[in-house]
């Protein structure tokens, strides 16, 4: 734990009282952006909604799923209630859906209960594909007039949901970069708002560390639940991560044991209590820190956040990951100087000033929240001025323990 | 109508001597997370396509396996003139390696990595010049006559549940491209894995329709005995692919598979392309009269005896001309998953 | 959080990342017999590197008994497989993980 006097340092930076600049929407929730977003509701509509953003300025979406004649039930509801989150993200401002048949309006339902400005093009209804192209151009235009009415207004700071991920680790992100993010999402806490900690797998070893934290009884058997049931899936299909990790690249590079890899990790959530388990895409219903189960996979993690309402996100990386998301602004920090001077072209702040004596863990946490609330008001990302868009659809991973699929061996 | 099968086709003499229908030059993303960078590297380059995919990143051995394949197979297409792998430097499917095994199979091939580059925009500009050297090395590869012989036909699996007289017009299509020494792979869904070992999977059910044809059996995407691209491609007859029952995921597998062209049966949904395989939308009234403007050939209600030619015509004027949805840039790519991500 | 205690602006040696921890984190590559100052909560800790301790790697601030707990982050990350002495490399050789086996504590 930090020692008191660092502690009351922060805390009387993150002011509850302070306000910034965000969009207020119908939906309950604050936007650090005001993005109209064109989302194919299936991959084979991916096509149509890229033709029908083209040169207009909406944010779009491609993914590669494809409903199958009988679907997993598990599967349907996590699918659908990351593109209804997705869609339904404070920082959209509308969104036009774009489904192949009829039968998928019932998300367009969906996200107008919700509050939601949206509208829809059905391609199978529109006189094929140039025909739903120009309609869906038609809507979109009404969508983009209603956006451009919407203004900033004052907003408490903790209106702030921020998802915190770690990609592309390397020796240094347990020691600059993840404990400088930590410090900062203490400061989100305290200050109000939400941190997301997440990527499940990364956090095991640590299990027991993070329960301790627990707000409640409840709420640390969750963390156990989430953690034992992932390796679990992992080892169904013959694979072992725990007893894989540390890698021989991690042990090469400094990393003793699981438990001290996975509690790097998990230092970029910050020190505060945990106050709620929440599975993939699914909305906290409390302030402070959570965690949601998600998978390592980079993409995936950042839409599970951003599905569950995150405005805006703080990625570090070891090694330099140049992705963003069409939504949210991703603020990228490096471990170190290298990688920050390498790839500058992707990388917003550099945890290595720790290294140089020119920031001490505080001072850069205290960095990393003064560059939230700036990119939360506005300021451009790395990764915003690239156009970096990733999106991955994540699917239900736990069939194979629920006794509904046995794994195949291998497609070869 | 004469006989679609005597149309003279033309396309481009590999350095294998494989033939292709056309002149790509691929920008592949060993990683989704390098995606971006292969849109960019590719844009507004004449010729050049870039694919985007979902995988690469915290998958399982099995699915880094498919996945790789997958690439590789897209890589090498006869279709396409040289490939650039894009990557990031840090996934499960290594670009180098990814690099390395295109160009083992003799494909002209160039490597970038946004970490070594330094940054999306370093790498797009290197991107942009290993493209245009990949150009420069492509225009020597002739121009010839390709016979059907040269070709594999990629069939999706819609066509097996239409009805009787739907369904017969795409077995007489297959029969006539057999006929004239074309390889078909057939996609058929539902296989069953026989354990890790197992070189090829068994299909759970094999196609009634095709009953009656020899055929053998082969992966998702995977590799065809004795019909690769040194010998020029001496017809392999009919191969049936275990594949997914997920259209896109199957036309991947099919392109990757090595076919030239891609026959698929809209009943339902919407027409989607293919990256490096132009794809013939064989239209079935009714529904696909809602598509009559995005589909190359229509099949009605009734179908005559003439249906199959109309077909084989349809892909014969593929072979030689560019498809709609490849003049809109428009296809789609998926990889089918077996294995949750970590 | 300490970092090496001469003159401001200079590169720290090593860096401790909470008050509790036995371990501090080599962020240069330290050779043997190099001298280390760190400043751990109210204390400064001074030690020599008793082998090459590579970068990023850990190496002992305060001496640990064979089954002590490794401290960093101010939590236990394994035990001590052997007595570890200020200045020492701690790392696989003499460390051991209390998580490697699956399980809930």
């Amino acid at each position: 734990m930090i020692s008191g006097e660092e502690h009351t340092g922060l805390r009387a930076r993150a002011d509850p009282m302070d306000t910034i600049q965000l969009y207020r929407r119908a939906t309950g929730g604050w936007g650090t952006r005001n993005h109209v977003l064109v989302m194919p509701l299936v991959a084979s509509a991916s096509g149509v909604a890229r033709a029908i953003s083209r040169g207009t300025g909406a944010a779009w979406v491609e993914h590669d799923y494809e409903p199958e004649a009988v679907e997993l039930p598990e599967n349907a509801a996590r699918i659908a209630r990351t593109f209804s989150g997705f869609v339904t993200n404070p920082n959209v401002a509308a969104v036009l859906l774009v489904a192949d048949i009829a039968q998928r309006a019932p998300m367009l339902d969906a996200v107008q209960s919700a509050g939601q400005r949206a509208d829809l093009v059905v391609v199978a209804e529109s006189g094929g594909i140039a025909g739903a192209v120009a309609r869906g151009r038609e809507r979109l235009a009404a969508l983009l007039g209603d956006a451009a009415a919407c203004q900033r207004e004052p907003a408490p700071v903790g209106a702030l949901m921020l998802g915190t991920e770690c990609g592309g680790s390397d020796a240094l992100s347990g020691i600059t970069a993840n404990p400088a993010l930590g410090e900062a999402s203490d400061a989100v806490v305290d200050a109000g708002g939400t941190v997301i900690l997440a990527e499940t797998t990364e956090l095991i070893g640590a299990e027991h560390l993070l329960a301790r934290r627990a707000v409640n009884r409840a709420v640390a058997d969750d963390i156990y639940r989430i953690i034992s049931r992932y390796e679990a899936v992992v080892r169904a299909y013959g694979e072992d991560i725990r007893g894989a990790n540390p890698a021989p690249g991690n042990i090469e590079g400094g990393l003793t044991t699981i438990e001290e890899k996975s509690l790097g990790a998990a230092k970029k959530g910050g020190t505060r209590p945990i106050r709620q388990v929440l599975e993939y895409a699914v909305r906290p219903s409390t302030h402070g820190l959570v965690i949601m189960d998600t998978p390592g996979s980079d993409i995936e993690q950042m839409v599970g956040m951003t599905a569950a309402g995150s405005q805006i996100a703080v990625f570090t990386t070891g090694r330099g990951t140049p992705t963003g998301s069409p939504i949210i602004p991703v603020i990228k920090i490096a471990t170190n100087a290298h990688v920050a001077a390498r790839m500058a072209d992707n990388i917003d702040l550099s945890a290595g000033l720790i290294l140089e004596g020119a920031e001490t863990l505080q001072s850069m946490g205290r960095r990393i929240y003064d560059t939230i609330l700036a990119v939360a008001q506005g300021a451009l990302t790395k990764a915003e001025q690239l156009g970096h868009r990733e999106f991955a659809v994540s699917r239900y991973p736990f069939a194979v323990l629920d006794g509904i699929a046995t794994p195949p061996t291998g497609v070869r | 109508m004469g006989d679609a099968l005597t149309v003279r086709l033309r396309g481009r003499i590999r350095p294998t001597g494989a033939r292709g229908i056309r002149h790509h030059l691929l920008v592949v993303p060993s990683v989704l997370c390098a995606a971006q960078a292969a849109s960019a590297i590719a844009e507004g380059i004449p010729g050049a396509v870039a694919i985007e995919h979902q995988h690469g990143c915290a998958e399982l051995t099995s699915d880094a396996g498919l996945t790789e394949q997958i690439l590789v197979g897209l890589g090498t297409h006869p279709n396409v003139a040289g490939t650039l792998v894009v990557s990031l430097g840090c996934e499960s499917v290594q670009g180098l390696l990814l690099y390395r095994a295109i160009e083992r199979r003799r494909q002209r091939a160039e490597f970038v990595g946004i970490q070594q580059a330094g940054g999306t925009l370093a790498a797009i500009r290197a991107g942009r010049e290993a493209l245009a050297r990949l150009r420069d090395a492509a225009d020597e590869d002739p121009e010839g006559p390709v016979g059907w012989g040269d070709l594999r036909i990629g069939v999706e699996a819609a066509w097996l549940s239409l009805p009787a007289p739907h369904a017969a017009v795409f077995v007489g299509v297959i029969r006539r491209l057999l006929a004239r020494g074309a390889t078909v792979i057939q996609a058929v869904p539902g296989f069953v894995e026989r354990g890790p070992s197992a070189t090829v999977p068994e299909i759970a059910t094999p196609p009634e329709a095709l009953a009656s044809l020899p055929a053998r059996t082969i992966g998702y995407a995977g590799q065809i005995p004795g019909d690769r691209a040194e010998s020029g491609g001496a017809g392999a007859g009919l191969l049936l692919m275990a594949a997914p029952a997920t259209r896109i995921a199957q036309k991947t597998g099919l392109a990757a598979a090595g076919a030239h062209v891609i026959l698929s049966a809209l009943a339902e949904g919407l027409p989607a392309g293919c990256p490096v395989a132009p794809v013939v939308h064989v239209g079935i009234a009714p529904y696909a009269r809602l598509f009559a403007r995005d589909v190359e050939v229509m099949v009605d209600e009734r179908p005559d005896a003439e249906a199959p030619e109309a077909v084989i015509a349809a892909l014969a004027t593929v072979c030689r001309e560019e498809t709609a949805a490849e003049a809109l840039g428009m296809f789609e790519m998926a990889i089918h998953r077996i294995a949750p991500t970590m | 959080m300490g970092m090496v205690i001469p003159p401001a602006g200079a590169r720290p040696a090593v860096l401790v990342l909470n008050a509790r921890d036995t371990v501090a984190v080599a962020v240069v590559s330290l050779q043997p017999g190099t001298p280390v100052t760190v400043t751990r909560g109210d204390a400064t800790v001074r030690t020599t590197a008793a082998a090459l301790i590579p970068f990023a790697h850990k190496i002992a601030i305060v001496p640990m008994g064979a089954g002590d707990p490794v401290i960093k982050y101010g939590e236990v990350i394994g035990y001590a497989l052997t007595p570890i002495q200020p200045g020492e490399h701690v790392h696989v050789h003499n460390v051991r993980s209390d998580r490697a086996g699956a399980g809930r504590g």
